[in-house]
């Protein structure tokens, strides 16, 4: 039997593919590290068995992969959903930025602060939508649910990614609060 | 007339937001925010938040690259999964002197041996031959090269010459896949034998495309340089590692190593081996000087010139 996939074929789907998957698999699962993982097994996948889709079905059926196991290594190992690093290491990277500049980088680590807390399910269809641009119907398609699901799905997770913010928020104050108060006595 | 109240505009916020929603509802919706300020900063809320994910999104994959483990990982337990399967990953991560010496030593040697003896028959252009010839006259099999290089499976196959038994020995997986990327045609792979052990296939080369003679030509300068390498300084060195790196020499040698003619791939070998060492680093004073003065023993500098002219032109 002769294999479906060339080599050079394997290493351009790589090159092409590769950073964005790990980019979703990574929003998704929040470990650059067990993102490559999960892009090298789905890239496995490929080469092993690739789909009875044809060529230009490929991406899509990649993504689906990544997506589905990024989903599932969080839930089968249940390790803490938001990795510390994930969020910090974009704020240490980025942390020379000054001015208008920075207020958008702080925004962004607020943004995927936040993103670290929800849970993956959640995560996963807003990274479809925001990341990956997907249609309702394509979403629906990833996550075999119907296109009415995936409204609502994404109603509930933009709504609590907002919660999260606002929490984010409320903290922050309650720490300057306290700051000030502490000054205050020392005072 | 049908309007909305601010628990329909919550339920509606995504559809609303990507451009899901029919003409009539949003008709119906923008009334409501235009009268409702609660609901508008909320929807405006929720836009913003939709553009920091997107701009995330961008950012995270433009900072996102492949690294060369990456491939290498994916490699290894597919292209090089079959036995043996340590040499794809040994060939990415192949590092140090010891593997590098002893493969240009190989390459020295087979290069050395092959243009004493050239290969009894003009392999170019010819798709599928069969002939026969005596033992004697079958080149040394590719196998100790391959496994001498870690490059894996595909030398042992996509070699100018070789016996019949080698080629039934090895997986006919990777026998058809490799030949469909190179546009080769064996008559014998079949399952059952149908060339006496006596017979040497051949497989021919396809035309050679003209991107390997001018990787032999970026080579062949990047080598010069390398050559002319000032020993007092590792600037040299640093501009070919990156002139290296930026043409991607290291995966176009690779390449065109199953390409050309037995006679020139040690050749290919050996600038590949030199330059994984520029590339792998890290490089010291005495590896400057043993670097520039290997390129200039072999005259590999120009050897690949001279390829890189005779490949631009393979029917002369």
């Amino acid at each position: 039997m002769s294999h479906a996939m060339t080599e050079a074929a394997l290493r351009g789907w790589m090159q092409r593919l590769g950073p964005k998957l790990i980019a979703l698999s990574a929003g998704i699962c929040r470990d650059h590290h067990r993102a490559e993982e999960i892009v090298q097994e789905a890239f496995v996948k490929l080469w092993r068995q690739p789909p009875d889709v044809g060529e230009v079905a490929y991406a899509s059926w990649l993504r689906r992969v990544v997506t589905n196991l990024s989903i599932n290594a969080l839930q089968r190992t249940k390790r803490p959903q938001a990795l510390p690093e994930f969020s910090d290491d974009r704020s240490l990277s980025h942390a020379s930025h000054t001015g208008e500049a920075s207020d958008v980088r702080e925004e962004l680590d607020r943004v995927s602060a936040a993103m670290d807390r929800l849970d993956p399910a959640k995560r996963a269809i807003l990274m479809l939508r925001a990341h990956e641009q997907l249609s309702y119907e394509e979403i629906a398609a990833h996550l075999d649910v119907p296109v009415g699901t995936v409204m609502s799905r994404l109603n509930r997770a933009r709504t609590a990614l907002m919660e999260e913010m606002k929490r984010d928020v409320r903290e922050d104050a309650n720490e300057a609060q306290v700051f000030e108060f502490r000054k205050y006595k020392q005072a | 007339m049908q309007t909305m109240d601010c628990t329909d505009i919550k339920a509606l916020l995504s559809p609303y937001l990507d451009d899901e929603l029919d003409a009539e509802s949003r008709h119906l919706m923008e009334r409501h925010l235009g009268t409702c300020a609660s609901c508008r900063s909320f929807v405006d809320e929720a836009e913003r938040l939709d553009g920091l994910l997107l701009l995330d999104a961008e950012q995270r994959t433009q900072s996102t690259s492949l690294s060369p483990e990456f491939i290498g990982a994916v490699m290894s337990r597919t292209v090089y999964a079959d036995p043996p399967s340590r040499l794809g990953s040994l060939w990415i991560n192949w590092a140090g002197w010891t593997a590098a010496a002893a493969a240009l030593t190989l390459a020295a040697l087979l290069w050395v041996q092959e243009r004493s003896q050239p290969l009894p028959v003009q392999m170019a252009g010819i798709p599928t031959i069969t002939l026969e010839t005596p033992e004697e006259t079958v080149p040394r099999t590719v196998r100790t090269l391959s496994y001498a290089t870690g490059a894996g499976l595909r030398s042992q196959t996509y070699d100018g010459v070789m016996p019949i038994e080698q080629i039934l020995g090895v997986s006919l997986r990777h026998d058809a896949a490799m030949m469909a990327a190179n546009d080769v045609s064996v008559a014998a792979a079949a399952e059952e034998p149908v060339v006496q052990p006596s017979t040497t296939l051949i497989i021919a080369r396809p035309v050679i495309a003209r991107e390997d003679a001018e990787t032999f030509y970026a080579t062949s300068l990047v080598l010069e340089a390398l050559a002319d390498a000032d020993l007092d300084s590792f600037a040299d060195v640093e501009r070919v590692r990156r002139i290296t790196e930026f043409d991607e020499l290291l995966p176009r040698l690779h390449q065109a190593r199953y390409r050309v003619d037995a006679a020139d791939r040690p050749a290919v070998l050996a600038a590949e081996s030199l330059l994984v060492r520029v590339v792998q680093g890290p490089i010291n004073a005495d590896d400057v000087r043993i670097l520039r003065d290997t390129v200039a023993q072999l005259q590999l500098s120009e050897e690949m010139g001279e390829m890189s002219l005779r490949w631009s032109a393979p029917s002369s």
